[in-house]
This record gives structure tokens, sequence and C-alpha cells, in this order.
């Protein structure tokens, strides 16, 4: 309702209409109300996903396992991520192999990194300290007292069992590393006037940014307590998007915002039809997206960079697949575009690919695409008896796909979805199912010209950017809601509008810039709001 | 104590490489478990192979019923095992009408319940699995309460057209109505939680039992500072602690057996075959082969009764899978379950249903080869080949298509066409499995009654 006062939608006509101060006044009246509104209790407990696992493994072991050949993948949840805390499941399978796992981790780990083991059994206090640090490091918190003590007690015990003290030792550490308090995030937070406490806070920070656990520094700042402090936060977010580590922005969260994750899981063009799509082909465009998402966090650029650019991310085969030439070697490089239908998301062969079906485009699924992940305005399902079009545009009859599409539209039920749908996924019919341009599909010349709903007209990619651009509220809109859910694990709560109405005008008043969108997702009170009993009822 | 698994010696150091060291859980074939827990000596298995997208109608059902039938098109890839099935006519899910065209219809295929509609919050399938409900009753005769198997990860994302998770279309076995139970998707991995366990000293056990019980004191001091809603979640970590303890258990009350030579011989051939699959990148994409490994290793898990319960999924919910590896389909299989009535698109999706009809043909025979007590493990067994709607086109769950095979231990009467009542529910056929499987169960999900597949 909130939502639709301040849009105007409400009250309706036939009421008396509001003044413009009488909405803001209501709106804000309103946004107290929420605000103050019991909320129904949340599962805030977010066991790592297996990115993240593997990633907080490798910063604190320095050791890099496949683990997604052992770990079951993670489902979606939410607003569509992996991290969504009620959709990450836990099962005997899982703790099996999180214990072999941390076995092999302990097994893989250079000796400095797991501690006095190497020459019989250490001093106590020596051992019981360097657990207190490195127990911080891996469960992200400070350990409470008598914690460190209990896990050396625990490593004696193991030597009494009948281990070698080496091997009770690192025995002890793995079943540390598959403690739910290391699986798990927001468990133990310590709180401040309702607020996460130092070390939740950076542990949020540091999977929101990197998807992985908070480095020295970040921990440090945590420490001091300028992480709580607003240009300490700001500080944090701005080194933390410049670190490497942030391509998990692009190869996490973009990839599944986008949905060209695809590529690494159901995406399956026909081998007979596109020989060339190879596996270093499909990595190649799945890197250009997600590198070119992490670039415009690490360079501060404008969003509207998606919608297009005159720039991204090459190797010398996803260049000689776009027919750009001057681009040698296996490695990922931003080049300059001078063909402006390439530039931004809708001419990436990453999103392309995951919108196409083995054998042919799909100019619905597409205009489908755009319309959700890009604006926000999902059309509604098909009625279940929806037909299909043929799985192969290279088609015993004579129509092109587009004349098929036509004849479906025909149907007066069909009509006011694909009236929307339709036209945007036709301005791209010149890129073929794996992303390549062409001017024909099985002798039938591409025709990119299409008409809106709205009456305008577009001819192709580029004028759909243009038209897109014109759409630039909605589009950042839209990505500032996926990116504050990513944030939070969580999909929105009515209670969470105010925060993302917040988020997106500092967004917008900084032109776009994505380090101004991070830094209000994580200076908001949704991300900052205290986990735990301390505002759930019990 | 010995090992009670004895892979030839070269497959062993082959593996060595690969091998995992599990340390939790190593546990084998116990003689006498069953009878310990009050379960028949001759153990009965329970396998459900799951297909998405449904079935090309008219090609499906046998023409007549009872013993009198022909095969139609669609299991014409039966013929060599007609006498050991049973082809199920005019059940239906009531818990899968209305809801989405395919994710209500797959997690509840075996539950009976109609899932929550939720993109995440408060997921819940309403109901514990047929498949699980039997696990619990048996799991603690084999090493492996039950194994869930499938060809494809689990879907991401989420269907912002019907508001729901695509998880949902992933899983159709849920040990509680708020936990899906994760599906192995590689099967070397499966090779290794079953085969590939080393047997277990009595020191190893304790360490093992005192890694558990450090994990569980941390888990529980953890649950006490948590809200309602977060304990919950945190259950889910306990209860696998439980599932590892259960095991341990196992372990220590199992005597080891000699596996049969059949057995021995099966797991090194199959070990050779899935390191040659993997090995190569051209051949990944042979998903026949990828369904056969997954089926061989499961008919060798029942052989060794390493489990006696398992799910495998031949794909998700929504799969568009490219079956353009089959004479005369060019696409994918959800395009083509979208058929509008064109005779090509329906020809399509029946060679597609057929393929699917042939895997599980394949595991029958797999099956059929194992002697057991006289017979065959196909004779212990029970085998269901399903979906969850019938016309890919309407997404109705009427008349499911169902093929139910083995003989229960001689409690299923096969060979026949039934043909029950219209709208006969799906779980009166969950219920007369779970029976058959020794569980004195009243009623399951909507159920009226037992189907009489006996």
């Amino acid at each position: 309702m909130r939502d639709r006062v301040r849009a105007g939608d409400m009250p309706p006509p036939s009421a008396p209409p509001l003044s413009a101060g009488e909405r803001e006044a209501l709106v804000r009246s309103l946004d107290l109300l929420l605000a103050a509104a019991p909320r129904a209790p949340r599962v805030r407990l977010r066991r790592l996903t297996r990115l993240e696992y593997r990633n907080t493994l490798r910063e604190l072991l320095g050791v890099d396992l496949a683990v997604e050949e052992l770990l079951p993948a993670d489902g979606s949840g939410g607003a569509g991520f992996d991290n969504n805390a009620e959709t990450l499941f836990f099962s005997t399978l899982a703790l099996e192999r999180y214990a072999a796992l941390a076995v092999q981790a302990m097994a893989a780990a250079k000796p400095e990194q797991i501690g006095p083991v190497c020459d019989g059994e250490p001093a106590p206090e020596v051992a019981v300290a360097w657990l207190r640090e490195f127990g911080a490091r891996a469960l992200r918190r400070p350990l409470e007292a008598g914690e460190a003590e209990t896990w050396f007690e625990s490593s004696r015990a193991l030597t009494q069992a009948g281990l070698e003290p080496d091997e009770a030792w690192r025995r002890t550490l793995a079943a540390l590393l598959s403690t739910s308090d290391f699986l798990y995030r927001g468990g133990r937070g310590g709180c401040d006037q309702g607020r996460a406490g130092a070390f939740p806070l950076a542990e949020r920070l540091s999977y929101f940014l990197w998807a992985g656990p908070p480095d020295a520094e970040l921990a440090a700042a945590a420490a001091s307590g300028r992480l709580q402090e607003p240009a300490g936060l700001r500080a944090q977010v701005d080194r933390m998007r410049q670190d490497p580590r942030a391509l998990a922005l692009g190869e996490s969260f973009a990839a599944q915002w986008l949905e060209f994750e695809r590529l690494r899981t159901t995406c399956e063009p026909d081998g007979g039809r596109f020989p060339t799509y190879t596996p270093a082909l499909s990595a190649a465009m799945f890197g250009e997206a997600a590198q070119f998402f992490a670039a415009l966090a690490r360079e501060d650029r404008s969003a509207l960079e998606l919608l297009d650019a005159d720039w991204t991310y090459l190797n010398e085969e996803l260049a000689r697949h776009y027919g750009i030439e001057g681009v040698a070697g296996a490695e990922l490089r931003p080049v300059t575009l001078v063909d402006r239908r390439r530039g931004g998301v809708l001419g990436m062969a990453a999103v392309l690919t995951a919108t196409s079906y083995p054998l042919r485009t799909s100019p619905v699924l597409r205009g489908k695409w755009v319309l959700d992940a890009l604006l926000g305005a999902p059309p509604p399902p098909p009625p279940l008896d929806a037909g299909r079009l043929p799985a192969d545009s290279k088609h015993k009859d004579d129509l092109s796909l587009r004349a098929r599409l036509e004849a479906h539209r025909a149907r007066p039920e069909c009509a006011a979805c694909h009236e929307k749908m339709d036209p945007l996924g036709f301005a791209l019919e010149n890129f073929d199912p794996i992303g390549r341009w062409r001017d024909a599909d099985a002798d039938h010349p591409i025709d990119a010209a299409a008409r809106l709903p709205t009456g305008e007209a577009i001819d192709g990619p580029v004028e759909l950017k243009r038209l897109l651009r014109q759409r630039a509220g909605a589009f950042a809109g839209r990505l500032a809601e996926k990116l504050f859910c990513y944030a939070l694990g969580r999909d929105l709560d009515p209670a969470d509008a105010p925060a993302l109405e917040r988020i997106v005008a500092e967004f917008a008043a900084a032109d776009y810039r994505m380090g101004e969108l991070l830094a209000a997702i994580a200076a908001s009170e949704p991300f900052r709001r205290a986990d735990g009993p301390a505002w759930e009822d019990y | 104590m010995a090992r009670s698994l004895r892979l030839s010696r070269r497959s062993l150091l082959r593996g060595a490489g690969a091998a995992i060291a599990l340390p939790w859980l190593e546990a084998m074939l116990p003689r006498g478990a069953g009878a310990a827990a009050g379960i028949p000596i001759a153990p009965r298995r329970l396998a459900v192979l799951y297909m998405p997208n449904g079935v090309n109608e008219a090609a499906w059902s046998p023409a007549a019923s009872g013993s009198n039938f022909e095969l139609s098109p669609a299991l014409a890839p039966l013929a060599a095992l007609k006498s050991e099935i049973l082809v199920l006519k005019n059940l239906w899910n009531r818990g899968a009408r209305g809801g989405d065209g395919h994710y209500v219809k797959t997690a509840g295929f075996l539950t009976g319940a109609t899932i929550a509609q939720t993109t995440g919050r408060e997921l819940d399938a309403r109901g514990v699995s047929m498949d699980q409900v039997a696990a619990a009753a048996l799991g603690a005769a084999t090493p492996l309460p039950s194994l869930e198997l499938s060809v494809d990860p689990v879907t991401a994302g989420i269907d912002v057209n019907v508001n729901y998770t695509r998880l949902y279309g992933s899983y159709i076995s849920w040990s509680a109505p708020t936990t899906p139970l994760p599906r192995e998707t590689d099967p070397r991995r499966v090779f290794d939680r079953v085969f590939r366990v080393p047997a277990p000293t009595a020191s190893a056990l304790a360490v093992e039992r005192s890694v558990l019980d450090l994990v569980e004191d941390d888990a529980r001091r953890l649950s006490a500072r948590l809200g309602r809603a977060d304990r919950a979640k945190l259950g889910e970590y306990l209860e696998a602690v439980r599932g590892v303890e259960r095991r341990l258990e196992f372990a220590e009350a199992a005597r080891s057996r000699e596996p049969s030579p059949a057995v021995a011989r099966e797991a090194d051939a199959l070990c050779e075959r899935a390191a040659a699959h993997f090995a190569d990148p051209a051949r990944q994409g042979d998903v026949t082969e990828r369904v056969r490994l997954f089926l061989d290793l499961l008919a060798l898990a029942f052989a060794a009764d390493a489990t006696r319960v398992a799910t495998f999924m031949l794909g998700n919910a929504v799969s568009g899978r490219n079956f353009s590896f089959l004479e005369g389909v060019k696409g994918g299989f959800h395009e083509f379950s979208h058929h509008e009535g064109d005779a090509a698109k329906l020809d399509a999706y029946l060679r597609i249903n057929r393929w699917h009809v042939e895997q599980y043909a394949y595991f029958l025979e797999r099956l059929r080869s194992f002697d057991e007590g006289g017979g065959s493990l196909l004779d212990q067994s029970m085998v269901l080949l399903g979906a969850g709607l019938r016309d890919g086109n309407r997404h109705d769950p009427h008349d499911l298509p169902l093929v139910l095979a083995g003989r229960g231990g001689g409690s299923v009467a096969a060979g026949r066409h039934l043909v029950a009542k219209p709208d006969t529910p799906l779980c009166n056929l969950h219920l007369a499995l779970l029976r058959r499987m020794g569980i004195a169960a009243e009623s399951f999900g909507d159920s009226t009654g037992e189907l009489a597949i006996g």
C-alpha cells in the first residue's frame, strides 16, 4: 500500500486527492509504522554456500580444494540467489562431506598454517594462544572465554585415544572446521543497541563483497570499532571492492541475477550445430560477463554501462566468436569496442546463450529476461496449455520463427504479455543461439524491427540499448533491489521498502556509480540490523 | 577388523589417488542386522526412477487390461521384461493439482502433498516422501539408509512466472517437510561412498565418536542462543549429526561379510568404466552412459545390501535436456512436451519417453542378473518408473504414467496392466509399497486404501 500511495496509485481517482505534502507525510508515517511493526521471525542463520565455503577454506589455510565435486549443489531461494538463508539445507551427506573436506584440507595445509604441531606436543599455553588466533579467523569472531582451552583439551583427549599428537591436532582443527559455528554464519552476533556487533558486520560485509571471510585488515577495523563508524565502513567498502576477491560480485551475484550461471549448469547448445561452442569458449563467455561486472564495482563506474558500453573483456577465442580482430591469447582483458552492437550485457554471448534453446534462439525468453532481470517487470505465467514453437529453427515448413510467434500472438489470451516480451527479443534476433552475429536464420533474413505496446519502435540491439537507457531508473531500481537481497541473503519484507528507497535515491544521486550502491547497501539499516534473539521472538 | 568388501588390489591402488578419507563412516554389509531390527531376512528393495515433463499419452498406456496386454509404443523397450512389470493406470495425485505445471507435480510426487508456493520463505513440501518413510524405518539395517541420485544438478533460480523456487523441481525425496535430501550427481562419488570405505578399528571409531561429540556440543551451545526460526534451521545440522552417529553405530555392530564374487567383479568393472567416462571430456556429454553408471551402481548397492531404498531423477522438472542424440529428435525435452498436438513433435516426445523406458529396462535387467535367495535381485525389488504429470502439454496429474517392476519378494503380482478405478489416489500405491517394505502404515498422504498390486 505504501508503495502505491507513493506512486500516486492511491487513493483511487474516486477519492479526494492528496497534496504532495500530504502524500509525503502519509508515506513517512507509514514508514514509521512499518519500522515498528513486529516482524515475523526469519531464518538468519546462513550455511556457507559452496563458493563461500571454498573461499573460506582457501583464505584460512591457503588450500584450494575442488569442493564442488563433493558438496551437493545449493538451490536458489528468495530473490533467486543461492545464499538465501532459508534454502541452504543440511544433511547427513553434507556433514560427511564437510568432515572429509576438513580432513583433506588439514592434510594439504602447510605446517605454518596449522600451528605448533610439528615437534611433539606443544606447550599448552603456546597451543591455546595459537588456537585463539586461529579460531578467531576460522569462526570470524573472537573466541569466547574457555573456547580455545576446550579445543586444546579435545586435542589432548584424541592423543589419549591413541592418535599421534600431530594427527590429534589436525583432527581437532578439522573438527573445528566441521562445526556449525564454522559452517554457518550469523549465529553468534554480538549486539550493540540492536545493530550487529562489529565482527558480525565484518563477516556480513566480506561475504557480501567477496563471498569469503574477512581479511586481517577488515578484522582489525572491526576490533578497533572503526568499522561501525560511517567513515570506517565506507573506507572498508571502497577498499574491498577494489580487491581481486570482489570478482565474486561478478561470478556469484551477477551470474545469478543475469542468469548466465546456466552456462555452468543446464545450458547445452547443440554440439552438432555449434561445434565452436567449446568448454573454453563457454568459460570465456562467463568470464566476460563476470569480469565486466566486477570491473564496474572495482573502478566505481556507472551501472548503466551494463546497458551499453564501449568496452568489454575478451580473449582470442571470444573475440573471434564476435568477429573482432586483434586480440591474441587466452587471457581475458579489457578491449575497446568500435562496433556498438556489442557492449553491455545485451551484446554478451553469456546472456544471449543462456536465454536460448539448444538449437534456436527464443525472442520470448530473451524478451522475458529483459523485462524480469533488467527492468523488474516479469510477465505473468503462460496458461498451462500454452503452445511451444518448434525446437529447431531449421524447421520443415517454411515459416520464419518470427512469423510463427506472430501467429501465436494472434491468440488474445497470449497477446497481452507477448506484446511486451516479443519485441524486446526480436530486437536481439541478429544474435544466434550462442551469441554470434547473423543476418539470416535458415535462409530467412533477420527482421529485428519491432514496436512496443507504448508505440515506441526499435530496430536491432543498438536501438534496444538506447531504449533501455531511457528506462535507467527502472533498471537501477532492479539492480539495487537484487543486490540488496543478495547482501541480506533473503528476499525483502515490506518493512525494508524505506531502506531500499534510500539506497536507490543515493545510487541515482551518484549517477549510478557502483561504489555508491555497494556503500549504500552496507550502510543500510537492514544490512546492519542485529542477528538473533535481540529482535526475534522466542 | 577385516575389510568387508574386497575390491581387487588393482582397483584399490588405482583409486587410491582419488580415495577420500571418510572419517566417520565405515561400515559394510552386516549379516543379521536386519533380523535384529525385526525385518525379514531376505530384504526387499525399493527404487523410484523419476521422469520429468510427462509423456506422449497416446503412446503410453497399453490398450488391454489384465495379463493379456500388448506393450504400448512407449513401453516397447520392456518387451523382454513383460512378465516382470505391472503397468498402472488411472492413479492421480490430488495434492499436485493446481499450483503450477511442474514444481507442484515434482516435489509432491512421493509425498502426495501440496507444496507451499514460495520462492524460499517458509519453504514446505508439507509431507515426508514415501521413500524417506521407508528409509527412516529400515535405514538401521544397512550402511546407508537411502540413496538419492540425479543426472542434473539442482536447477538454479526462482521461477518468477509462477513464484516457486526452482529447487522444488529438483527434489522428490524429502526427509522432513522442510528438508529436501541432496542428490548425488557424480557416480564416482556414490561409488566412493558405497564401496570405498576403510574398515574401522576400535580406536578409529573412538576418535570419530569424540569428534562427533565435539561438534554436537558446539552446535547445542549455538542452538541455545538462537531464536525460534534459526533453532529450527540448526535442527538440520543436529539431525545430520545423528545420521552420522547412526552410521558409526552401524559400523560398530557390523560383522564382516565377504561380498559375492559377482558383486566384487562388478564393482571393479564399474570403477573402471566410470574412470574412463570421466577421463574423456568428449564422452561427458553422453547422458545415456552417465545414467547407466548410476543404474549399475544402484543395482550393485542393492546387491551388496548397502541400502534398500533409492530415488533417481532422470532429469529435473522442466528439463530442457537436448535429446538431439536420439534419431528423429532435434531439440530439447521440455519444448517437445509442449507438443500442441503436432504429429512431428509428438513423435519426438515419444522417442524421448522411450529413451527413459530403455534406461529403466536396463536397470531391471541389471537387477535380474544378480542371484539372491534362489531367485533374482529383481524378484526381491520394487522399482517404480513414473512422472508427476501425464501429458506435458496439459500438465495434468491425472492418470499418471507409472510402471512398477519386480516382485517385492513375492508380494507383487507382475505381468499385468492394472487399470484402477479412475482417480484412484497415487498414495494408494505409495501405501502398498510401504507395507511391502515391512512398514505397518495405516495410511499415507490422501490414500483411501492399499492399491491391489499383490
